[in-house]
C-alpha cells in the first residue's frame, strides 16, 4: 500500500494533549498539506511521523509500522526537512548537502552521487554556491541548501517499486514569492514521478495552488481531510482561524483563491 | 527553470566540467594528513635524540636493538628503556588528548567543547588526590599489589566513576541529553573539586608537593609497563574514531536531522562518550593534568581543512601527537637539567595560541 498512514495519534506535553487522536493519511503520488492555525499541532503531527516525538497511536509507511523499521531503513524511504536549520560548525553549501548522501541511498548508481549535490543545488536555484559558508547566507537561501540535502537523500521518487517520502516542515515560511513556487514545484514534481510529499504550511493559497490533499487540524484534532477546494470553504475557515474570508477562484487555474475580510481581535473573538 | 522541467533520475542539467568544486575540502584535509605523517615521524625521532650528545649514537642505538650496528649496552637501555616509552606516551597521550576533544566537540555541538566535559578530568583529579593523601591509609598488602600506580590507577577510577555517574544523570527513557550532561557536569566538577580540595587540606608538605606536580603533568616517568596499560584503552579510542566520523558530521544538523540522515543517534553517544572516557581517563592516569591540546589541535584544524570529521579525526590525532612531542623537548630544554612539567608547556603555548585564534576569526566563532 502506498500511503503515508497516521492512525489515532496522540501527542501530549504535559498534561496537555497537543494532538488528540488525529487520523491522518498521504497517497503516494500526491502533495498532501497539513495546515491549521498556529498551535493546531501542525508541527507536532509531522514530528510524530518522523520518529522525532513519543506518540500514541500508529504511522505506517507503504504498509510498514515506522517503529518496526531501524534508523537506517527509514533513511533510505524517507527524508526530513526541519523547519529551523542550525549548523554547528562551518561547513560549505557543498559539504551540507553532501550530508544528505549519508544513508548512502540518494541514487543506486554510484558514479551519480559526485555530481547529485550540484544538481540538486541546480534545482533549488544555488548553482554557484558550493564554496560559499553555510553560516554566512541568508535564511531563505539555508532553508533551500537544506531542501537540497533533502533530495539528494532520496532523489530517486520511486525505489526498489516503492515510493519514497518528503516531509517538509514549513519548506517556504523563510522564501520570497518567487523561490516559494520554485520550491512548492520541486515538490509538486517528486510527488508526479510517484514519490509521496507531506508539508507543512501556513501559506493557504500556495497550499490551495499545490496540494492535491489537504488536512486541516484546529486545537490538536483533525477538522477535516480533503481536496483544497473541499476543505476550504468560507465557514470551516472562520471558525477555525477566527477570521472571516472572503472566498474567490484564482485567475490562473481553478483553485480557490481566498482574502482576509475584516479583522477580529482577540479581545473580541473572546467576548463573542 | 528549465530545471524545473527535468525528472529526478540521473539527466544532468549542468555541465559538471573537470574541474576541482569549490566547496570541497577534502583534498586539503588529505594534502593535510601526508604532511602530518611526515611531521610526526620526524618529531618522533628528534624527540628521540634531544639531548643526545651525537644524533650518531642515537641511529646507532637504535639499530643495535635489532642487531643491525653496535652500540654500548648504556645508550641501548637510555634510548630504548627510558626515551622510547617517553616518546611513545608522549605521542599517545597527545593524540588521545585531541581526538577525544575533536569527538566531544562533534558530539556536543560546539567547538569549544573539552574532552574534560564528560566529568572524566574532575574525577581522574579526585581520584589521583585521594590515592596521594589517603593511599597511606591503605593496608599494606593491598599498597604492596598496585605500587606505583595506585595514583594512575586511582585517577583512572575517578574518571571512569564520574563520567559513568554523569551518563547515568543525563539519561533518561534510553535518551541521553546533551545539554543535562554539560550542566551536570559543572555541578559535578564543582563538588569533586570541594572533596578534592577537602582531602587537599589534609595533605602534608610532602604530600602536597606531588599532588601540585600531578596537576601540573608530565610525561617524564613513562615506562614500558605504563605504555602497556595506557595504550589499548587510547587505542580503542583511535580506532573507533574514524568510524564515528560520518555520524558526527550529520550531527552537526542537530539530533533529529543526523536520525533522519540515519544515524543511530543514541548508539553514537554510547559509544563516544565511553571511548573518550577510556581513553582521556588513562591519559591522564600515566601523565597527569594536561591542558588545551584537546581544544586547540582539532579547532587549528579546522581552520585549515574545514570541520569534516572524516579528514579532522584522523588529523586532530596526528597534530596531538606532535605538538604533545615539541612540548615535551621544550619542557625537557627551558631549565635544563631540570625538568618543567609538560602541563605547564601545553598551557603557555596554548593559552595564547588559542587567544589569538579567538581574536582573529572572532567573526567566525559561532557559538
Amino acid at each position: 500500500m502506498s500511503l503515508l498512514q497516521a492512525t489515532a495519534i496522540e501527542v501530549s506535553y504535559g498534561a496537555r494533549p497537543t494532538l488528540d487522536g488525529v487520523d491522518f493519511s498521504a497517497k503516494a503520488g500526491e502533495l498532501t498539506a497539513i495546515v491549521g492555525p498556529n498551535g493546531s499541532g501542525k508541527t507536532t503531527l509531522l514530528r510524530a511521523m518522523t520518529g522525532e516525538l513519543a506518540y500514541e497511536g500508529r504511522v505506517r509507511m507503504n504498509g510498514e509500522d515506522c517503529a518496526e523499521v531501524s534508523v537506517q531503513e527509514l533513511a533510505m524511504r524517507r527524508a526530513v526537512l526541519p523547519q529551523a536549520s542550525r549548523l554547528a560548525f562551518p561547513f560549505t553549501v557543498l559539504e551540507v548537502v553532501r550530508l544528505g548522501l549519508t544513508a548512502g541511498m540518494g541514487s543506486d548508481r554510484l558514479e551519480d552521487r559526485e555530481y547529485l549535490p550540484q544538481e540538486a543545488l541546480c534545482r533549488v536555484g544555488l548553482s554557484g554556491f558550493e564554496g560559499r559558508m553555510f553560516q554566512e547566507l541568508s535564511g531563505g537561501e539555508k532553508q533551500r541548501v537544506q531542501l537540497a540535502r533533502v533530495l539528494v537523500q532520496i532523489w530517486q521518487p520511486v525505489w526498489q517499486g516503492e515510493p519514497r517520502w518528503l516531509l517538509l516542515d514549513e519548506p517556504v515560511s523563510a522564501l520570497d514569492i518567487g523561490h516559494q513556487m520554485v520550491v512548492m514545484q520541486i515538490a509538486k514534481d517528486y510527488a508526479a514521478a510517484g514519490g509521496g510529499v507531506v508539508a507543512v504550511m501556513h501559506d493557504l493559497n500556495l497550499t490551495a495552488m499545490f496540494a492535491d490533499s489537504v488536512a486541516l487540524l484546529d486545537r490538536g484534532r483533525l477538522v477535516k481531510q480533503g481536496t483544497p477546494r473541499e476543505v476550504f470553504t468560507t465557514d470551516i475557515l472562520r471558525e477555525t482561524y477566527a477570521c472571516p474570508v472572503q472566498m474567490n477562484t484564482a485567475p490562473a487555474g481553478n483553485v480557490p483563491w481566498l482574502l482576509p475580510q475584516s479583522v477580529v481581535m482577540p479581545e473580541q473573538a473572546a467576548a463573542e | 527553470m528549465a530545471a524545473l522541467d527535468k525528472p529526478f533520475g540521473t539527466k544532468r542539467s549542468f555541465d559538471p566540467g573537470g574541474m576541482r568544486l569549490s566547496g570541497d575540502r577534502t583534498h586539503r584535509a588529505r594534502r593535510m594528513s601526508f604532511v602530518l605523517v611526515a611531521a610526526l615521524a620526524l618529531t618522533f625521532l628528534v624527540s628521540l635524540g634531544w639531548g643526545a650528545a651525537d644524533d650518531a649514537d642515537v641511529i646507532r642505538a637504535l639499530l643495535a636493538k635489532f642487531g643491525w650496528a653496535d652500540a654500548s649496552v648504556r645508550d641501548v637501555v637510555i634510548l630504548w628503556d627510558i626515551r622510547m616509552p617517553r616518546a611513545v606516551i608522549g605521542a599517545l597521550v597527545g593524540a588521545s588528548l585531541a581526538v577525544s576533544g575533536a569527538i566531544m566537540q562533534g558530539l556536543f555541538r560546539n567547538p569549544l567543547a573539552d574532552p574534560g566535559l564528560v566529568g572524566v578530568s574532575a574525577g581522574a583529579g579526585f581520584g589521583a588526590v585521594a590515592a596521594i593523601v589517603l593511599g597511606g591509609l591503605l593496608p599494606l598488602s593491598l599498597q604492596s599489589v598496585f605500587g606505583f600506580y595506585l595514583v594512575p590507577f586511582a585517577a583512572f577510577l575517578g574518571g571512569w566513576l564520574s563520567t559513568i555517574l554523569l551518563y547515568l544523570i543525563a539519561t533518561q527513557n534510553g535518551r541521553t541529553s546533551v545539554a543535562t550532561m554539560l550542566l551536570a557536569g559543572i555541578a559535578l566538577g564543582a563538588l569533586t573539586g570541594a572533596m578534592t580540595g577537602l582531602i587537599v587540606y589534609h595533605a602534608d608538605d610532602d604530600q602536597l608537593r606531588d599532588l601540585t606536580f600531578w596537576s601540573m603533568g608530565s610525561i617524564a616517568g613513562a615506562t614500558w609497563p605504563k605504555v602497556w596499560t595506557a595504550a589499548p584503552l587510547i587505542g580503542l579510542t583511535l580506532c573507533a574514531a574514524p568510524f564515528m566520523a560520518r555520524a558526527l558530521n550529520a550531527l552537526a544538523l542537530g539530533e533529529a536531522s543526523a536520525q533522519h540522515l540515519g544515524i543511530s543517534v543514541q548508539r553514537m553517544k554510547n559509544i563516544a562518550i565511553l571511548t573518550v572516557a577510556g581513553s582521556v581517563g588513562a591519559s591522564v592516569a600515566v601523565t597527569g593534568g594536561i591542558g588545551f591540546v584537546g581544544i586547540v589541535v582539532p579547532h587549528l584544524l579546522r581552520l585549515v581543512q574545514g570541520p569534516d570529521h572524516r579528514g579532522l579525526l584522523v588529523n586532530s590525532a596526528l597534530l596531538g601527537a606532535i605538538l604533545l612531542l615539541i612540548a615535551d623537548c621544550v619542557s625537557r630544554t627551558v631549565i635544563a637539567p631540570a625538568e618543567l612539567p609538560i602541563g605547564i608547556i601545553t598551557a603557555v603555548i596554548g593559552g595564547p595560541f588559542f587567544l589569538w585564534i579567538l581574536l582573529k576569526n572572532r567573526k567566525l566563532v559561532d557559538l
